[in-house]
């Protein structure tokens, strides 16, 4: 039996607005997270598929607390943090932390980098020594000069910066890192460089990871289980090779299939879909997709909101058609 | 200049006054796109792609703008050099030769003003028809770029349509007055997979249809694979290596290239390590004496430092910039 991290169990974060209306039948109610259930287990990076507006980053957040989560439980290191108060919780942080997109919205755009990584040491009372000890060690791992220790943000490249967003998050040797979409503001070559970073987290110092991005190559190189989202809800998940191998939810397939080509000569069939990703707000019975769905059927898809179902190997999906043994008429 | 060619750009240098000094963005730039084609132009953040592409428009404020070396458009009148043209001049030329789509198009459509006014009102000072025929015809192209349906977006403002819908409508906008040229500046960077597949599809339809020409800016491989038939890799404002999109995906002769095709994830591999390029690229303050590249490049020899290398043919249509590749070697 494999030990879990981070296990989610059924968290729903709904946003309600125009909540002033006094009908309360006209309030809107935005399902952001919808009965989300998933486990990670320690020393793998767990990656979180979506598109914008999917409630990737939602999801991220609730197990960090930094959106408290309407239901649900949420475990970590097998303890239950979802009844915390805040002073249990900031105990815990430390062994949580997170690296954002935009890493110079990050950074206290007039606090020196140095100064940054002091703050947080003194926030869990380290001593400076002690502090000034592992920025060194750090900056050593990641290959940083020390001297942008007394550069502010603005005056560091993106790339630089983000990987020193990563070191301020190993200050505290925390268990468990959020990464959310940490590579998609950078340009290529340096993107490479970051997430050689955090696959070499992964699998020299053992650090667990949720990768939550919109690049399913990015996921593919670096991730040991994936869950492809879509407006609040988990469509597929299992382990990479199990899912790339064997796309069973026709999202997963069109997100696939709308990736560009890597070669001009390549020959790619293409499954296009309609329209835009709809908004979650007041969703109905019936599977979320069912909008955009090429292999839509009426009766069934608007009617019946698909579980997740195993397809063997740890391959879970949920969709009406998606297994060999459903039969399309 | 040759009549197969749309624009040709010879020698182009753009200096940008900025607080810090001068920025020499854009240094010896050729490039030729002819009738017809699609040109990708590739690099990473401040290598000078987008510099060169508003220069077409001279888009940069004049005050703080130096330019020289030509761009020469085909017109009805014989070649003209738009560096050289009044704003009169200028004025006249947008729209009905060039236009321009940029990639955040929330931004560059006016907030307070409905999506299909915008349009027609280019479209009654560009083709001088009436407010009525101007509305007909904005309903007819935006029934083609799948703006739809056509009589309530016409009447929506920016902020109540998602991003797809706003670059279609930018992508209307360019379309509106049959031009011979449009630049497309990252028009897919900030929307979705899904999304940037649906706008590629569609300006590769429409670019069948009308036989315009492309200059296509992008900082992403996939999408130069996806759309562009020839393609120049910028870096550090100067031009690498141009020539035919799969020559230069099966033979990249600038290491440079080599480097930005290896860096990219691939599909294929998981929990592999990627390639990187080391280091940054360089700050465009002062002229360079040697190959910009010199500093991350694994074939640097002595001849780099002192030395900029100029364009060597390698094969017909296919030019690199790179002291590995001598003439008479």
């Amino acid at each position: 039996m494999a030990e879990y991290m981070i296990e989610a169990r059924n968290l729903v974060k709904y946003y309600y607005l125009d909540n002033f209306k006094i009908a309360k039948s006209k309030i809107r109610v935005l399902h952001a997270v919808d009965h989300v259930s998933f486990n990670i287990e320690k020393g793998e990076i767990f990656g979180v598929i979506g598109e914008s507006g999917s409630g990737k980053s939602t999801i991220g957040k609730c197990i960090l607390r930094m959106i408290e989560a309407d239901e649900g439980d949420i475990f970590f290191d097998n303890e239950n943090i979802s009844r915390l108060n805040s002073k249990q919780m900031k105990a815990r942080r430390r062994n949580m932390q997170m690296i954002f997109q935009n890493p110079l919205a990050s950074f206290n755009p007039k606090m020196t980098i140095g100064k940054a990584f002091y703050e947080l040491g003194h926030v869990y009372h380290m001593k400076t020594q002690e502090v000034t000890k592992k920025i060194r060690e750090l900056l050593n791992y990641i290959n940083l000069d020390e001297d942008v220790l007394s550069r502010l943000p603005k005056e560091i490249s993106g790339g630089q910066l983000q990987r020193l967003a990563i070191a301020r998050a190993l200050m505290l040797e925390p268990k468990f890192l959020l990464a959310d979409e940490p590579v998609s503001a950078l340009d290529v070559s340096v993107q490479a460089q970051i997430l050689n970073l955090l696959f070499e987290l992964k699998e020299k110092r053992g650090y667990t990871i949720l990768f939550i991005s919109h690049d399913l190559t990015v996921v593919r190189n670096v991730c040991d289980h994936v869950a492809v989202v879509y407006l609040g809800v988990i469509v597929e998940t299992g382990p990479v090779c199990e899912v790339y191998n064997n796309l069973l939810h026709p999202y997963t397939q069109a997100l696939l299939s709308a990736k560009p080509k890597e070669h001009p000569l390549e020959q790619k069939e293409r499954m296009i879909l309609e329209g835009d990703i709809p908004n979650a707000i007041n969703v109905k019975e019936g599977c979320r997709f069912a909008s955009r769905c090429p292999k839509f059927r009426e009766g069934l898809c608007d009617n019946r909101t698909p579980k997740l179902r195993d397809a063997g190997n740890g391959h879970f999906v949920a969709c009406h058609y998606a297994l060999p043994s459903d039969v399309l008429d | 200049m040759d009549g197969r060619n749309i624009i040709e750009i010879n020698n182009l240098d753009v200096n940008l006054m900025s607080v810090r000094g001068i920025v020499h963005a854009v240094s010896g730039v050729n490039m030729k796109v002819k009738k017809g084609e699609v040109h990708g132009v590739v690099g990473e953040s401040g290598c000078g792609k987008s510099v060169s592409a508003k220069s077409i428009l001279k888009l940069h404020d004049p005050e703080r703008t130096e330019y020289s070396g030509e761009i020469l458009l085909d017109t009805e009148e014989g070649p003209l050099d738009i560096l050289k043209m009044n704003n009169r001049h200028l004025t006249n030329m947008k729209g009905k030769y060039v236009s321009m789509i940029f990639q955040d198009p929330m931004t560059s459509l006016n907030p307070i003003m409905k999506a299909g006014e915008q349009i027609a009102e280019v479209v009654r000072i560009k083709k001088n028809l009436k407010k009525k025929e101007a509305k007909k015809y904005v309903l007819d192209i935006f029934d083609k770029v799948g703006i739809l349906p056509p009589e309530k977006r016409y009447n929506q403002y920016p902020f109540e349509m998602s991003g797809g819908m706003l670059q279609r409508v930018m992508i209307a906008m360019a379309l509106s007055c049959e031009v011979k040229l449009i630049i497309a500046d990252e028009p897919t960077t900030a929307l979705d997979v899904t999304i940037q597949a649906q706008i590629l599809e569609l300006m590769k339809k429409f670019q069948k249809e009308s036989n315009t020409s492309i200059i296509f800016i992008t900082h992403n491989l996939g999408v130069v694979a996806e759309i562009c038939n020839s393609v120049s890799v910028m870096y550090a404002g100067r031009v690498v290596e141009s020539g035919n999109v799969v020559d230069i995906f099966d033979n990249p002769a600038h290491p440079y290239t080599k480097a930005l095709l290896e860096s990219r994830p691939s599909s294929s591999d998981t929990g592999k390590k990627m390639k990187t390029i080391a280091g940054a690229p360089p700050a465009l303050y002062r002229k360079f004496i040697g190959c910009p590249f010199e500093a991350r490049c694994e074939y640097a020899m002595d001849l780099c430092k002192v030395k900029i290398p100029c364009e060597t043919a390698v094969k017909e249509e296919h030019t690199v910039a790179c002291h590995l590749y001598k003439k008479g070697d």
